[in-house]
């Protein structure tokens, strides 16, 4: 299979009080997670293994290292050919100044973070050959 | 991802067709034409009445403190548009938004006013897509110098309606999303704004109402229904600015459910793969159950050529209209009219507090009424009941948690005139619980109490009935006991309306109407109007019921029907629909 699309998705990051030993208690929730065809697929989702979950249903993420674990293997899992994760706080900035689709779709260009998926792309046996 | 043709710029000018100044039902967009066409384009329009012209408080605002109402520029003199509606014989109402209006630029605010972005619950930003694909941002409307403006504002529009003697009536307008089926006003405001303001009515509550910030310090959530305090203070000051300064004139607030407004809609509706017609039905209806008009203003004209567009004519009524208005300048003429077919009401006496919809929800109803009667059912969120005018028909469903004595007796009155009514004892307060217990009593009722799932009691006077249960005993249950449960408790109250089965896909809405004098053999007449938004052939089937005759179908496009002895068959094209009437009559 060939590698898809443009993963996107959408997180809103709060920074909580302060635990035990000074660690800082953060959230990472994703908020919308779509990609060219839509939001994405249950199945999409169910491929990959979520840790640090805080609700059974949420996208919550604990640490940013969880929450980009998660995010990179959305990606690789069903072979995006990369995640563009925008945060609320830039979303907000960027529609400021938005004022029809195109403008909109800048947003996640101009202030998202792209991550490319450098795991090979799994093509047909053929396709390896030729 | 997101659409490309949009980006295209006509070079010559563009003729606007009726889509364009009449973006939903009878909304009339006045300031997207020209005055000299507003006469032709009123005459041209056959849809549902009133029209409702929403004013544009940015067209009439150009600087601070600076208004025009036809003084300057000639499409802001609204006594000319009333005029030109009089002259065709249209019937037009005004309308002023008392929240964000998102069919207009910021959300309606002049330029000069937009400051500060509205955000929801997860802290994005508020903005649509409108019927051009242009985004509209919502600001919020609890920053006080909004409110300053907005006092201003209306003050200038009083003046000139009084002085100009537009008779017309004028209403407000607050426009509604649905999140996760439930109902957000466009008023609604999780920003740093809203915050601020929330944070000084804390503070003059610690000296006008200090029990309640005790109540706060031990109750943390109790922080979300001083938010929702503060924020029906704050909109009633916006409605009362309106009220005061339109006086004469001055009309209800209409409740509006904009399609295609939800906060995830704006990247769905990005892209043509996502824009589906299939995507705005349940949207309507969900509108209508909750007791708002639903309105297309935000969608592409492109999306309601087939299916979607005839659904909204048939649904969105003059009849509906004038219901949802429920004003005094509508007399009831409409008696012989289809409105939408309603057998049960489940009433909110907190105004649309989340908690309500799980509610419902936790206790399988949600689930057990979207399975068998989908469009049947509404949610009354106001707590107020004419004891002259009870549907001797409808089921009544009310939530002990949100029942003080007031409302408590109010029930009773309901039991007492005749009305079938489910009690859910969960939150009931125990005197209310010993009140009801001493009601049945001195009343000398008989009791059926059985356990089924919850404990159940069963009490009948006359045509009354109450129904007691207790929804925190169902919650424990499976969905499927829990709808098993409704099943037979709906069933026992012999609701007659014929099952209905369809593909999936499919959508049918229900209307019902009285009988006229060529139609005595039946009591009432019942509409099914089914769409088949998809691009597959598709299947309805309304199984014969003994009570119910079919009549005709009528406004068949792209569809079949055939009677057979079993019930009557659909047959729907991609894009088809067709509506059927059915007379019902009682047994002999």
């Amino acid at each position: 299979m060939n590698k898809r699309d443009i993963l996107y998705l959408l997180y809103k990051f709060s920074a909580g009080q302060k635990q035990e030993f000074g660690q800082l208690d953060a959230t990472y929730k994703i908020i919308y997670l779509f990609n060219h065809n839509g939001p994405l697929e249950t199945s999409e989702l169910s491929k990959v293994r979520r840790e640090d979950r805080r609700d059974g249903e949420r996208l919550d993420f604990h640490s940013k290292e969880h929450f980009m674990t998660f995010a990179q293997s959305v990606m690789e899992q069903n072979n995006y050919s990369a995640v563009n994760l925008l945060t609320a706080t830039d979303y907000n900035i960027g529609i400021e100044s938005c004022h029809d689709l195109e403008s909109l779709r800048d947003i996640f260009n101009k202030y998202g973070t792209n991550i490319e998926n450098s795991r090979p792309s799994g093509g047909s046996i053929l396709g390896r050959f030729f | 991802m997101f659409r490309e043709e949009q980006l295209e710029q006509l070079t010559t000018p563009e003729i606007k067709s009726n889509d364009t100044v009449f973006p939903g039902e009878s909304f009339f967009f006045y300031w997207r034409t020209s005055p000299s066409l507003w006469e032709a384009k009123l005459r041209e329009y056959k849809g549902a009445l009133p029209i409702i012209v929403p004013i544009n408080w940015s067209l009439h605002s150009d600087h601070v403190d600076q208004f025009d109402f036809g003084q300057n520029k000639p499409e802001t003199d609204l006594k000319r548009l009333e005029e030109a509606a009089k002259a065709v014989g249209q019937e037009i109402v005004f309308a002023v938004q008392t929240a964000p209006a998102p069919f207009l630029s910021n959300g309606g605010l002049p330029s000069y006013l937009a400051r500060n972005l509205s955000l929801d619950k997860d802290g994005v930003a508020i903005a649509v897509l409108d019927d051009n694909y242009q985004v509209n941002r919502i600001y919020s409307f609890y920053d006080p110098r909004i409110f300053q403006a907005y006092r201003k504002y209306v003050w200038n529009l009083g003046q000139y309606i009084s002085q100009t003697g537009i008779s017309s009536p004028v209403h407000g307008i607050e426009c509604f999303r649905i999140e996760d089926d439930h109902m957000i006003s466009f008023f609604k405001d999780h920003s740093q704004v809203f915050d601020g303001g929330f944070n000084r009515y804390i503070k003059q509550l610690q000296d006008s109402e200090p029990d309640k910030i005790e109540k706060l310090i031990d109750k943390p959530s109790y922080e979300n229904d001083l938010k929702l305090d503060y924020s029906k203070l704050i909109g009633g000051l916006y409605i009362e600015a309106l009220s005061e300064a339109i006086s004469g004139n001055y009309g209800d607030n209409i409740e509006v459910c904009l399609l295609g407004a939800s906060s995830g809609d704006i990247f769905k509706r990005s892209n043509e793969m996502w824009e589906s017609e299939e995507n705005y039905y349940d949207p309507i209806f969900k509108s209508i159950i909750n007791g708002l008009i639903p309105c297309s203003a935000l969608l592409n004209p492109k999306l309601k050529e087939n299916a979607l567009g005839r659904a909204l004519k048939d649904i969105v009524t003059t009849p509906l209209i004038r219901n949802f208005i429920k004003n005094e300048y509508y007399s009831d003429d409409s008696s012989l009219s289809f409105s939408p077919l309603s057998f049960f009401e489940f009433v909110d006496g907190g105004e649309g507090h989340f908690s309500f919809e799980d509610m419902i929800d936790n206790s399988g109803l949600k689930y057990f009424f979207e399975q068998k009667f989908p469009t049947a059912y509404k949610i009354k969120r106001k707590f107020s009941f004419d004891f002259d005018d009870l549907d001797e028909r409808r089921i009544t469903f009310f939530f002990g948690a949100r029942l003080d004595l007031e409302k408590f007796h109010h029930v009773l009155k309901l039991f007492m005139h005749g009305q079938r009514i489910f009690l859910d004892t969960n939150g009931l307060d125990q005197k209310l619980l010993d009140k009801l217990e001493a009601f049945y009593m001195e009343n000398s009722l008989e009791l059926e109490r059985i356990n089924y799932i919850s404990p159940v009691t069963k009490a009948a006077l006359g045509e009354g009935l109450i129904v007691t249960y207790n929804s925190e005993k169902l919650r424990g249950a499976s969905l499927v006991k829990r709808s098993g449960f409704w099943d037979t408790m709906i069933d026992y109250l012999d609701v007659k309306h014929p099952s209905i089965q369809i593909d999936q896909g499919i959508f049918y809405y229900l209307k019902t109407r009285p009988s006229n004098t060529y139609e005595l053999n039946y009591e009432e007449i019942r509409r099914f109007s089914f769409y088949n938004p998809t691009s597959y052939k598709k299947k309805a089937h309304i199984v014969s019921s003994q009570n119910f005759a079919f009549i005709r179908y009528i406004d068949m496009n792209r569809a079949e029907v055939n009677s057979t002895p079993i019930g009557i068959d659909i047959m729907l094209l991609p894009g088809g629909s067709v509506s059927l009437d059915f007379g019902f009559f009682e047994d002999n």
